[in-house]
């Protein structure tokens, strides 16, 4: 079985808003089900001047992937309703399992998720003579009530939100905590011998929630309003100086992070 | 995170500023009034004394800004939010929200959309322009008497009428509503008089103008007799 080469590269940060990680995919994955895992952190910035400090945190921020030959699993992306999130990474282990127990062993490794008769989702993994099926539970109805962090969106975006107020971003969104992991954002499915996938954190201006850092600015409510503009548009400024914004991105937005990810099949294995 | 020296010396400037005048702050601090402040969250900010003839607040979060002595008013604050609401929403939330009001989704659901830009963005040809849109349309019965009655009591502070529609959306399609219906008319004959003989004092830059009231007063006027001629040809 041919094997895959990945290349992966993340931008280091100048600030400490967003960290995002994109992990390279494990070994024994196959073109047809390329995981995207990433670990997404947030945190508050601190802003320095002579003779005051500014605490800055996101309120929302957008995930946005582009991918180059390469498609998006139907139903494989992370928070839709199609599908549990935990399904998707059952089928990854599944793979992985499928593939470490049969080391050296000639097979055809097959993956497919479709719904059964009574509108369940089933993966099913096909390896060699042995099948391994996952059914997804009762996840569906309960699922429509849960609020989500992770809002999957159109043209390859995903919004996160806090929905418990004071609705500010903090701490692991995706990723393993240790216990359980949410992920991966969705498997990809080669067209050819390379794909490439980028992945990029945005935050719009305004959704920057900005504070003093040490109590309340002794300032007036206009000074404060006057100053919170300006540290909006100063953190707007070195971003743009640091990353190269996407063409669809609107000037309103400031890039967090950035990952990108080249795959190629190494056809000699 | 990086700072630069520009920056630092323009917040200096600003916070030991003896001027608390917002025009005069903005030009301490080097921001440019025509394309910085569209989107900004503004609340509670006084522009007393402040020259606002070059800023543009479009789509800017200003509630519960000070209008008073005001030296001009702005070059433009269009979907700019100016009502008493405390709701997490922004600017541009507006085209969402007056979507969702136009749309065919269940009619308690366009009317707290409706809801949310009046407490909000306020009562102005912003809001209203969404409002005669709603009117012009055939909504149904309970959406335009309620949206209505809800953009009017809103500019008179009348909490209670606002209450009643909430009531009837909360109860949505329940059949508790027919009986309320009554009332809900005599409210709104009762309101819209009310609305017609108060003194319009504006609030706030492009506040609700004697040409939105007339739109205003027109539709309910056709909303009320059509109602009227429904009944007397049910009879």
């Amino acid at each position: 079985m041919p094997e895959l080469n990945s290349n992966v590269e993340n931008t280091d940060n100048s600030q400490s808003l967003c960290e995002l990680e994109l992990w390279k995919p494990p070994q024994g994955t196959i073109a047809e089900a390329i995981p995207l895992s990433i670990d997404l952190d947030f945190d508050s910035e601190i802003v320095h001047f002579p003779t005051t400090s500014f605490s800055v945190r996101a309120k929302r921020a957008t995930i946005q992937l582009r991918v180059t030959d390469a498609d998006i699993v139907r139903g494989s992306r992370l928070g839709e309703y199609a599908l549990d999130t935990q399904m998707t990474a059952e089928v990854t282990q599944s793979v992985r399992h499928a593939i470490e127990t049969e080391v050296g062993a000639e097979g055809h490794i097959e993956v497919n998720v479709k719904p059964n008769v009574l509108g369940r989702l089933v993966a099913t993994v096909f390896w060699k003579r042995r099948r391994s099926k996952k059914a997804e539970h009762d996840h569906i109805i309960r699922s429509s009530l849960r609020v989500s962090r992770i809002i999957p969106r159109t043209k390859g975006k995903w919004v996160v939100v806090e929905p418990v107020e004071p609705h500010i971003l903090s701490g692991r969104f995706i990723g393993s905590d240790g216990d359980k992991e949410i992920g991966p954002l969705c498997l990809l499915t080669m067209h050819g011998a390379s794909c490439l996938c980028q992945i990029t954190v945005t935050v719009n201006r305004q959704d920057l929630d900005i504070k003093a850092a040490t109590g309340e600015l002794s300032a007036s409510r206009n000074k404060v309003a006057v100053i919170e503009e300006m540290a909006r548009r100063g953190i707007s400024a070195n971003q743009v100086k640091n990353f190269a914004l996407p063409a669809n991105i609107g000037n309103d937005d400031i890039v967090l992070a950035r990952s990108v990810m080249g795959v190629s099949i190494d056809e000699d294995e | 995170m990086k700072t630069n020296n520009s920056h630092s010396t323009a917040f200096s400037n600003v916070i030991e500023s003896e001027s608390d005048v917002f025009s005069e702050l903005v030009e301490l601090s080097g921001l440019r009034p025509q394309s910085d402040f569209q989107h900004s969250r503004l609340t509670g900010v006084d522009f007393a004394r402040s020259n606002l003839s070059q800023f543009n607040f479009d789509y800017a979060d200003l509630r519960g800004a000070k209008w008073d002595n005001r030296v001009s008013d702005p070059q433009s604050l269009r979907y700019s939010l100016r009502g008493k609401g405390t709701d997490e929403v922004r600017g541009d939330d507006f085209n969402d929200l007056s979507a969702k009001v136009l749309s065919k989704s269940l009619w308690a659901e366009r009317f707290f959309a409706f809801r949310l830009l009046v407490d909000n963005w306020g009562e102005n040809p912003d809001t209203t322009n969404v409002l005669s849109k709603l009117l012009a349309t055939n909504s149904g019965t309970y959406l335009p008497l309620c949206s209505l009655l809800y953009f009017t009591a809103s500019y008179l502070n009348d909490d209670e009428a606002k209450a009643f529609c909430n009531v009837m959306a909360n109860a949505g399609r329940s059949q508790v509503n027919i009986f309320r219906l009554e009332k809900l008319r005599q409210t709104v004959r009762n309101n819209l008089k009310y609305f017609e003989s108060v003194t319009l004092r504006q609030r706030y830059p492009n506040d609700l103008s004697e040409k939105e009231v007339n739109s205003i007063r027109r539709g309910l006027s056709a909303l009320l007799e059509s109602t009227h001629a429904n009944e007397m040809h049910d009879t």
